[in-house]
């Protein structure tokens, strides 16, 4: 019987890759207490199990390479690969998790509350991340960025609540814990090797053009 | 040099060279008063920049006001990739509470608000006000300067006997009728002392938001172990209550407990009000008559917002999470500040392959059930029928044909928009607290057959609050590819208020109706209700 419940709940971790306290409490409270079988049963498939229960979620994430190749080597058997496989966001997809991680980090810092973030401030946000020749054309970036907010609705990692004629949004729990901090740390790096070999782009020597500031006519 | 330094970086001057200092400086003093003196709602904001353009088109109808509030709200925000700095300085900025978005009143604005405020002041009454109780502060101030108890006595006893003698010479001739000069500088040094303490208080929300901010930094840049984080914290809650914001908030929120010195001052005030009436304009009475219940309101609730976010760090460093917390809040910096380098230093085109293979690794949910038996199912031949008749291959559809398709697709994706089903139905319930999914499709009927019927539940399950309760169900029918059908639907209450997607657990709403009946899923615990079938 308590083969088919890990059972259960395994083929529920990878199915939906997710477990949430606030939809199904009783498998999620199985999973607490199959906590050790069901790590077990995830690591022969290469992947880890994350549970943060104040955020009511459990979700199964592929192990890093390093780690592949460390249980590979203590199992000395050939390289494993993940069941499951993975999708790379893009980069801009990427720094949006960021931001909205960072909201999720302060809510932690400020009591638990809820912050919904107003579509307005998301967008600013997230507008700053491209370049000023991209950022110029507002229609098209407002584009760019509706497109990466519906792919993150997609894939579960953000909530949008219509608030008035508006929306807000908030990270999900699955963007709690779908990436490890070794994950976001090896982007930053990367982002930062990028940043060193960068060649002086033409626009930096050459002098700034300045802009009006666009004001009503007083 | 006196003055000299303060002018080249002083921001609040920035703003008063405004062009437009005018239209701005009316809109900030008209929305951060009275009950929105620290924050107002973003929607009220914008409608009070409507009412002002509304003004200034009136008294100025050749000035161009034709933007929209919202461009109007974005500039005072300096939100413009192309806002220079040097030029200009924002007034606002934005913050949530709880579900709504408030405008702030930066500080620089509330600096240049109480500038141009002063400018009606008459300064040579408070001049006057201000030397007749220039020789009592001076004694006071000296005596508690010098820290000797004995003089600080014999200055309070100089005031007592001058007391006294005030006293006995109101009893013995009655009270002298004031002078017009004297009532004007009565009324002239009260306003001003309230526009003083307004100004003094507008600081107060930008200290909740330094609390904030600095909290923050803490957190990320202390290598300590959690002991000595606490100490510094409680270090800095201390330098808190010793500042001269607490020291605002602490006389108010004493203020707001004794209820009979609150009614006292209150009536203190209508009483100047009236009497006064001859002397203080009415914007400036209505003002005086506001003034206390409106501070006590807002001071009670920054105290207890500020109480709030000391408990909350408190909490926080004390998790046993801490250290792993501050981690990963450094990390998630570290990626921020790296973000920054790369629109700064590589200033990539949103498809610069540079950044092609650098991104976060999602994983993704198992593609074959896990559980279930494999069954293919083979595609039934093809019956060939040896007398059809061939007909040509359709010639591409005419870029006409293709325009109409793409018009039709965008009508139905717009009318299937979570903002437009959560619209229809708002609009069917109109006053009422609550409709069930058919009552809204008696005024809508449907459009888009199954796939629309999937978006109602979707926003049902995850947007707009709504319950599901067991056995309630409609049927439901409609023409579908010109076929009469005929569906069991369940009919899920929307309501005004409440919890989202309440009784739903599971169940499959985005793909509702649109999946074959055996693979369609159900709340748990009741039969399916979900069949289609031709409609007979």
């Amino acid at each position: 019987m308590a083969k088919h419940v890990l059972n259960h709940v395994l083929s529920r971790l990878l199915r939906d890759s997710a477990i949430y306290n606030s939809k199904t409490p009783s498998l999620f409270e199985t999973l607490l207490e199959l906590r050790s079988d069901v790590e077990t049963g995830l690591r022969a498939l290469g992947m880890e199990l994350v549970v943060v229960v104040d955020a009511g979620v459990a979700h199964a994430r592929n192990m890093s390479d390093e780690a592949l190749d460390a249980l590979a080597t203590q199992l000395e058997c050939e390289p494993i690969s993940p069941v499951c496989s993975h999708n790379r966001l893009s980069y801009y997809d990427s720094v949006a998790v960021v931001y909205f991680r960072m909201s999720l980090d302060q809510e932690l810092r400020q009591g638990g509350e809820e912050i919904w973030l107003p579509k307005n401030e998301v967008y600013d946000a997230l507008a700053k991340h491209y370049s000023e020749s991209v950022a110029d054309d507002r229609i098209a970036l407002d584009e760019r960025i509706t497109k990466c907010l519906s792919r993150m609705v997609d894939a579960k990692l953000l909530t949008v609540r219509a608030m008035g004629s508006s929306s807000t949004y908030r990270g999900t729990p699955l963007m709690q814990v779908a990436f490890s901090r070794d994950a976001l740390a090896e982007f930053a790096e990367a982002m930062n090797m990028i940043a060193d070999e960068a060649e002086p782009s033409k626009d930096e020597r050459e002098p700034l053009v300045q802009f009006d500031t666009i004001e009503p006519a007083a | 040099m006196v003055l000299q330094h303060k002018i080249p970086n002083s921001r609040e001057l920035r703003l008063l060279r405004q062009d437009n200092l005018a239209f701005y400086a009316e809109i900030n003093a008209r929305a951060f008063s009275g009950a929105f003196m620290s924050e107002i709602p973003v929607q009220a904001y914008l409608k009070i920049i409507d009412e002002v353009k509304a003004d200034f088109i009136s008294t100025s109808p050749d000035t161009d006001f034709s933007k929209s509030a919202q461009l109007y709200m974005d500039m005072m925000r300096g939100k413009y990739s192309s806002y220079d700095r040097s030029k200009s300085e924002p007034w606002i900025g934005t913050d949530t509470k709880g579900d709504t978005e408030v405008v702030v009143l930066l500080e620089p604005g509330a600096r240049a608000l109480r500038i141009l405020r002063d400018l009606d002041s008459e300064h040579s009454f408070l001049a006057v006000s201000s030397l007749s109780s220039l020789s009592e502060r001076l004694v006071s101030t000296a005596a508690r300067l010098s820290g000797d108890t004995t003089q600080q006595i014999d200055a309070l006893e100089a005031r007592r006997d001058e007391l006294d003698a005030e006293i006995a010479s109101l009893r013995a001739h009655g009270a002298t009728p004031l002078t017009a000069l004297e009532r004007q500088t009565e009324v002239q040094s009260l306003l001003a002392d309230i526009s003083r303490i307004k100004a003094g208080f507008g600081e107060v929300p930008a200290a909740k938001r330094r609390i904030n901010r600095e909290n923050q930094d803490i957190f990320l840049e202390t290598e300590k172990p959690v002991g000595q984080v606490l100490d510094i914290f409680w270090d800095r809650q201390k330098d808190w209550e010793e500042s001269g914001e607490a020291a605002v908030l602490s006389t108010l929120r004493d203020l707001h407990v004794d209820i009979a010195k609150v009614q006292t001052l209150q009536g203190s005030l209508e009483q100047i009000s009236q009497i006064g009436e001859d002397v203080i304009p009415d914007h400036n009475r209505r003002e005086i008559a506001s003034f206390l219940p409106d501070m006590l309101e807002i001071s009670n609730d920054i105290s207890l917002e500020i109480s709030h976010i000391w408990k909350a760090v408190h909490s926080y460093i004390s998790n046993p999470n801490y250290a792993a917390r501050r981690e990963d809040a450094r990390v998630l910096r570290e990626a921020q500040a790296a973000a920054g380098r790369i629109r700064d230093e590589l200033r990539p085109s949103p498809q610069d392959r540079r950044l092609k293979e650098v991104g976060l690794k999602l994983t993704m949910p198992l593609r074959t059930h896990p559980v279930s038996d494999l069954k293919l199912t083979m595609e039934k031949p093809e019956k060939v029928d040896e007398n059809r008749e061939i007909t040509p291959v359709a010639e591409e559809p005419d870029a006409d044909e293709r325009r109409l398709k793409l018009a039709r697709e965008n009508a139905k994706s717009a009318y299937l928009a979570t903002s437009a089903i959560v619209g229809r139905i708002r609009e069917a319930m109109g006053s009422r607290n609550e409709i069930t999914l058919s009552d809204v499709l008696r005024q809508f009927p449907l459009r888009y057959g199954r796939h629309e019927i999937s978006r109602y539940l979707a926003v049902a399950s995850g947007t707009h609050p709504s319950v599901l309760v067991e056995g309630m169900s409609f049927t439901l029918r409609f023409n579908e590819h010109g076929k009469p059908t005929m569906a069991s639907v369940v009919n899920p209450i929307f309501r005004s208020t409440g919890a989202v997607g309440e009784g739903f657990g599971e169940f499959a709403t985005e793909n509702y109706l649109m999946a074959p009946a055996q693979m369609r899923q159900n709340p748990t615990g009741y039969a399916p209700v979900d069949h289609m079938k031709a409609a007979g």
